[in-house]
């Protein structure tokens, strides 16, 4: 995965902030995913517009973290999201 | 004046009213739900016929899964039931194998009147969700036992005959300006032990078998999805699932979450639970 990418949300799963969680729900009901306030900030940024290298830019502004550490994380995260199939992964140029 | 052929369901604020083929029927309806028929006027009202059948037809465990929209109406696995609803004066028909009136497979056609009612709560906008759940008034506060099939609802409703037990498997919740309120239904008319009443919701319970009493912060997510899940479809006779079904089951146990405290309650088979959660939510807001 590059920085490159853009996460595109996936519209069969429902998703509703809840407190400072997000919590995402297939619209078959059968599966589920929670968000922690970190995570729910991704996701906010998640819009089928952004890359990754933009969301790492808002990351590491909105957050004290080392960028190193916050870029590790950011890939594991979309990565998690898009084995769940909340997220797709497309090109730039796609 | 009532024919003598309408059954008045009050659930909650709104009142299906159900003209039966015969007085005999509406009669019986009032047997089986443990109500009489309800004086105030029907929110939306439906024509009842029972269709006979020779056939053994299958019988689907969701009618909203099995259902689709016809040129005239609906039809629900294959003529189980078929029928028809115009939101605009409130009227339509339902006709219903007659398998589905008597024994057991009344609760599959309880199901239909699930739709009934989302199609009534439409019309009177009336701001409430349908939850598989046991209800229980307790110092006069709402309790409210979640889960699937066999998480204990019936269990939890057994331990708690010395207090109010309003529905061991359907109950309302009314979302309310002051915050939310319980109330029960008339569904599950196998069930002989309901109460009248409604109260402010101290709680939602979600229920699981355990080896102790104890009860545990949920993160307002997982509470979100597991409510959400049971919250009945909010699907009304003229609609289908899908197109934003799960979302608004989601919202509906987004709501909740946010406005009353979520515990999951770990259980024993006794009524041991109740003094914590008396001492949780009871004695300690009284503090």
């Amino acid at each position: 995965m590059d920085l490159q990418a853009i996460p595109v949300p996936n519209p069969d799963f429902c998703v509703r902030q809840v407190g400072e969680e997000t919590v995402f729900l297939a619209e078959s009901g059968s599966q589920f995913l929670s968000l922690n306030p970190v995570g729910s900030f991704i996701w906010r940024q998640v819009d089928g517009v952004h890359t990754l290298q933009d969301i790492l830019d808002i990351l590491c502004d909105e957050y004290d973290v080392a960028r190193e550490a916050a870029h590790a994380d950011l890939l594991e995260f979309v990565e998690h999201l898009a084995e769940q199939g909340v997220v797709d992964l497309q090109r730039q140029d796609a | 004046m009532v024919s003598e052929r309408e059954y008045r369901l009050r659930v909650g604020r709104v009142v299906i009213g159900l003209v039966c083929p015969d007085a005999n029927f509406a009669d019986s309806l009032g047997i089986y739900f443990a109500r009489p028929s309800d004086p105030a006027a029907a929110t939306i009202r439906l024509d009842l016929d029972l269709v006979p059948h020779s056939d053994i037809p299958a019988i689907p465990n969701s009618l909203i899964l099995a259902k689709t929209l016809t040129a005239d109406g609906f039809d629900i696995a294959g003529g189980l039931i078929r029928g028809r609803f115009d939101r605009r004066s409130g009227t339509g028909e339902l006709h219903v194998k007659t398998i589905l009136t008597s024994g057991r497979l009344t609760r599959v056609f309880e199901q239909i009147l699930y739709q009934a009612w989302h199609s009534a709560r439409e019309r009177a906008g009336y701001d409430a969700c349908l939850i598989h759940s046991a209800g229980v008034i307790h110092a006069d506060r709402g309790f409210l036992f979640v889960g699937a099939s066999e998480a204990g609802k019936t269990t939890v409703a057994r331990l708690s005959r010395d207090r109010i037990v309003l529905n061991d498997e359907m109950n309302l919740v009314e979302f309310e300006p002051g915050g939310p309120r319980l109330v029960g239904t008339p569904f599950n008319g196998h069930f002989r032990d309901k109460g009248a009443g409604a109260a402010p919701l101290a709680a939602v319970l979600l229920l699981e078998h355990g080896p102790e009493h104890r009860l545990d912060v949920v993160g307002p997510g997982a509470a979100a999805s597991a409510i959400g899940g049971q919250v009945a479809p909010p699907v009304g006779l003229d609609g289908i699932g899908g197109g934003g079904t799960t979302q608004a089951m989601l919202e509906a146990g987004s709501r909740l979450v946010e406005a009353a405290p979520v515990r999951r309650l770990r259980f024993l088979p006794d009524a041991g639970f109740w003094p914590l959660l008396t001492e949780t939510f009871i004695n300690d807001t009284r503090g």
